[in-house]
């Protein structure tokens, strides 16, 4: 026998569902307004929501008035600034914040807010801002420097390079300074200080020599730079002016011509590759022979967590051969570190050895080197420690 | 012996040198260990917006009083006035000044175990600030100090005064920030990741009893030799509110910071839509210091700009116009040949404290205007003029003030609801530490405020006391004025006037040799004076003077007439 419900029952039902109907669509409005920045996936929305406040929507930075802040903020239309840094860097500071990076704490870290997909897709925004990418290489790119082959990457840097022998008979130390011009030139100039052992015609003592060495002006052009392959190629010219002191054998007394290619490559997983060959070409061969040389570095670099301090073990074989008969060819390997000195790693120290394959006869035959780089560009010396 | 004596008093003294360096090098704690300038805010609580345009916080913030409280150049003469009429308690004068006009530095100051000090921390004359304190002390009441008072002893007589309490357990970026919204974790850290500081939901954000940490200051009236004589309640608005029916239906926050226009994002980094938020106008009472901070913006050095100023002006006098009270005129009316005139101005306080309130040196006055039928004034009273009041005795002579009036009846008189100092002696003053009472006190109470019941620090005093017709939010006041024969149409205009920064509050200050109160009198003499005053409200009666009733001989013939008419008919019946 079917029951007969009565209607006393359905009165506090109906009001029930009357009450969740009225409830349910605040709490749903309350949580879809909670979450709404948590759903984004396209990197402009999450940009607009979490970068645009003080990028501005067009990523060109707010301006002190509107932001209320006197740290300056970047233009990302700017290809110089946008395509220095590899994505990554760009990562961290986003996951992080600035003062992973050595810079201000107004940039907040959204790691915790949004989740690395999110932060990636925001991250390839800001990079579309500048919207030449195919003249500008990424900073991805900017491989770590070696003590010996030239990088393919366009740079604005401070070097103070130095180098000894085991027998501590020669000192060279070394300025470079490079300064970008756009896209893909580069301006160098390198001047070497020498001070060495020497025995001076008219006697049989030696003697201590020393001054500034044969100087170098060089102008680099990036010719070739793909995502795609993740190579980097550029073509370079450098002109050795004889400022150096050809009887202390301080510098070659004669004008010299260095065109070469360099090369970088990035090996996904496993490390980085940087060729670079070329031919230093005398302009009096009866004094100073041509040149051949070829030089490459394998690497790797680690951070701790990621943003920590860069650690690059590299190896770089050294090959060069005269142009003369029965020449050898020299070949030297030379095992070094680089380490990234502080925050913003754009101070950096390298140490290494230059060890000859053929007549390693002693620890003097070694020629020990280090260089401090300053990436200028980034900021002052003092920055960002 | 000798060297050795020498060898070991060397020693000692490196030894004591080292010590007392790391006894005392340690323990010197910055601004910076507890609190964030404004700009450490701004970036991510700006460009944010509401249904009626830019709301954001920082924007409005920086062009409000509490931001420039420490730019105010009237509040710096006033210091200086104090410190050199008091010289053996400057020390304690700037200490008491700075804990609410340069509350960040002199909350570390006050850490470190020492005074807290007003003009070592001014910019310099090209507008430089020099080191970390006088940066702070630059950025007045900034975000992290009301954000930071903890719900502990507010509303309780410790609390005022500046008596506000922030935590000093925590180190800086392990510290809570209060407000009124519970904020989603992720942007918890985010926030803390800019700022160093954690935002916690919490309603004392929300409530009088915060603001009246400052706004509650009790002075100490001195004498010659620097000794304590008396307790002033200097400004106790939270106090008067408290008696009023206003404790039970309105924050100041309510009131001074507008609800924004519909939902609104409380950040532009990752906001979302929140109801009922307040914004960080700050619309109080002091609309003629923000016209002299526009007016002078790039003197002073403000982190702001005039027009940012004058945007905050506006929505100050919309509020002072809009909320602040009610004029009621009735006027009884005139026949032909009376000689006196008879209006009744009725003042309605709709505010929840005294109107005016706070600071002393404000004044609401009644300016009562009657004009013929050619618009000639026939009566006038409380007429402003070059920043004074015409009438009254106080700008007149220093050493006097207008009573309160329950019947005006000469244009000589003139109803203004101002606080009166007097020293131990009785003499008016503007000095706040001469001053032991009130002579005067009679600013119309907010509605509920019983006068009978009201303690000592917000009592009314002087002739409103007894006034019946004063009281309970409102003030009537009689005006029976002479007038030659009336005949035609009268206007009369009641208008209702408030000045900040009444005349000899202003001017008194020439007695102060120093450069703060140089620099404000320039400023103040350079200004236009319509600047100082604003009108609260207005209204206007016309009346006809209705004609004379006179009998004349016929009229009486007809009278005689019709009771002899009358009379026929009776007898007939």
């Amino acid at each position: 026998m079917r029951r007969r419900i009565s209607k006393k029952f359905f009165l506090p039902i109906g009001m029930l569902m009357l009450f969740l109907g009225m409830l349910l669509p605040q709490l749903a409005q309350t949580g879809s307004k909670q979450a709404e920045w948590k759903t984004l996936t396209k990197g402009r929305d999450v940009f607009q929501a979490a970068c645009a406040s003080c990028h501005g929507t067009n990523g060109q930075g707010k301006s002190i008035e509107s932001v209320g802040f006197k740290t300056p903020l970047p233009d990302f239309t700017d290809c110089n600034f946008t395509s220095r840094e590899p994505a990554d860097d760009w990562f961290q500071i986003a996951r992080l914040g600035g003062p992973v990076r050595g810079f201000n704490q107004m940039m907040p870290a959204f790691g915790d807010a949004l989740d690395e997909a999110q932060l990636k897709a925001a991250i390839r925004h800001v990079k579309q801002f500048c919207s030449e990418t195919d003249k500008w290489p990424d900073g991805i790119f900017n491989l770590p420097r070696a003590l010996v082959t030239g990088k393919a990457f366009p740079e604005d840097e401070y070097v103070f390079a130095y180098a000894m022998n085991g027998g501590l008979s020669e000192f060279q130390g070394k300025f470079i300074t490079e300064k970008r011009l756009g896209a893909r030139h580069q301006l160098e100039l390198a001047v070497p200080f020498v001070v060495k052992e020497v025995i001076r015609e008219g006697s049989d003592q030696t003697s201590w020599g020393e001054g500034v060495g044969d100087m170098a002006l060089g102008y680099k052009l990036n010719v070739f730079h793909s995502l795609k392959s993740l190579t980097i190629v550029s073509l370079s010219t450098e002109v050795i002016v004889p400022t150096g002191d050809e009887y202390d054998d301080i510098g070659k007394g004669i004008f010299r011509i260095e065109p070469f290619l360099a090369l970088g490559q990035i090996i996904p997983h496993v490390g980085f590759l940087q060729i670079q060959a070329g031919a230093e070409l005398s302009t009096k061969t009866d004094r100073v022979a041509h040149e051949l040389f070829w030089r490459a570095a394998f690497g790797h670099s680690f951070q701790r967590g990621g943003y920590g301090r860069t650690w690059s073990p590299m190896v770089e074989v050294l090959g060069a051969k005269e142009l003369e008969d029965g020449a050898f060819i020299n070949w030297h390997i030379v095992p070094e570190l680089q380490v990234t000195l502080n925050q913003r790693q754009h101070v950096m120290l390298c140490l290494g050895a230059e060890i000859p394959t053929r007549n390693l006869n002693s620890a003097d035959d070694v020629k020990y080197m280090a260089y401090l780089l300053w990436d200028w560009f980034d900021g002052g010396f003092t920055e960002g420690w | 012996m000798k060297k050795q004596i020498n060898v070991s008093i060397f020693a000692t003294s490196i030894f004591a040198a080292l010590f007392l360096m790391c006894v005392t090098g340690h323990a010197q704690f910055t601004p910076a260990d507890f609190f964030k300038d404004s700009s450490g805010c701004q970036g991510c609580h700006n460009g944010i917006s509401d249904k009626s345009g830019d709301a954001s916080f920082g924007v409005h913030w920086r062009a409000s009083v509490m931001a420039n409280a420490s730019n105010d150049p009237y509040w710096r003469a006033s210091v200086r006035r104090e410190t050199i009429d008091h010289p053996k308690a400057a020390t304690a004068i700037e200490d008491k000044c700075a804990t609410c006009h340069m509350p960040m530095t002199r909350f570390s100051q006050k850490q470190n175990g020492q005074s807290g000090q007003v003009f070592a921390h001014l910019p310099d004359s090209e507008g430089r600030v020099t080191g970390a304190d006088a940066l702070f002390a630059k950025d007045g009441v900034s975000c992290s100090v009301c954000h930071q008072i903890q719900d502990k002893s507010l509303g309780e007589e410790s609390s005022f005064t500046g008596g506000f309490q922030i935590d000093v357990t925590k180190p800086a970026g392990d510290r809570a920030v209060y407000g009124p919204f519970e904020v989603e974790k992720g942007v918890r850290s985010v926030m803390n990741s800019a700022s160093g500081y954690s935002p916690q939901k919490s309603e004392h954000i929300q409530k009088s009893e915060l603001c009246a940490t400052c706004h509650t200051l009790y002075t100490h009236a001195l004498d010659d030799a620097g000794r304590e004589t008396a307790v002033l309640a200097e400004q106790v608005p939270f106090l008067e509110w408290q008696h009023s029916d206003y404790a039970d239906a309105a924050s100041c926050q309510d009131c001074h910071m507008v609800l924004a226009d519909g939902p609104m994002a409380i950040s532009s980094v990752l906001g979302s839509p929140r109801e009922n938020v307040q914004k960080h106008v700050f619309r109080g009472g002091n609309a003629f210091l923000l016209s002299m901070l526009g007016a002078f913006s790039d003197e002073l050095f403000l982190n702001t700009s005039a027009t940012e100023l004058q945007r905050t002006r506006t929505a100050t006098i919309e509020q002072l116009q809009q909320n602040a009270a009610t004029l009621e005129l009735s006027v009884r009316p005139l026949t032909e040949g009376d000689t006196q005139i008879s209006a009744l101005v009725t003042v309605i306080n709709n505010t929840g404290h005294k109107l005016p309130t706070a600071y002393p040196s404000r004044r609401v006055w009644i300016q009562l205007t009657v004009k013929d039928d050619h618009q000639a004034i026939v009566f006038e009273s409380g007429r402003f003029y070059d920043g004074k009041i015409r009438g009254n005795d106080n700008d007149r002579n220093a050493r006097r003030f207008e009573p309160h009036y329950d019947v005006i009846t000469s244009s000589e008189q003139v109803q203004i609801y101002e606080a009166i100092l007097g020293d131990s002696q009785n003499r008016v003053t503007t000095g706040l530490l001469q001053a032991t009472d009130y002579l005067k006190d009679n600013r119309i109470v907010p509605a509920g405020f019983d006068k009978e019941t009201a303690h000592s620090d917000i009592a009314v005093k002087g002739a409103a006391r007894d006034d019946i017709s004063f009281g309970d939010g409102l003030d009537k006041v009689a005006y029976e004025v002479p007038l030659p024969p009336a005949q035609g149409t009268y206007t009369v205009t009641a208008n209702l006037w408030y000045q900040p920064i009444g005349y000899r509050w202003a001017v008194n200050l020439n007695a102060t040799e120093a450069r703060e109160a140089a620099d404000f009198l320039r400023m103040y003499r350079r200004m236009d004076k319509n600047q100082t005053v604003v009108k609260l409200a207005e209204t206007t009666v016309k009346t006809t003077v209705l004609p004379s009733l006179t009998i004349t001989d016929a009229d009486r013939a007809a009278a005689k007439q019709a009771a002899a008419l009358q009379a026929e008919t009776e007898n007939l019946d």
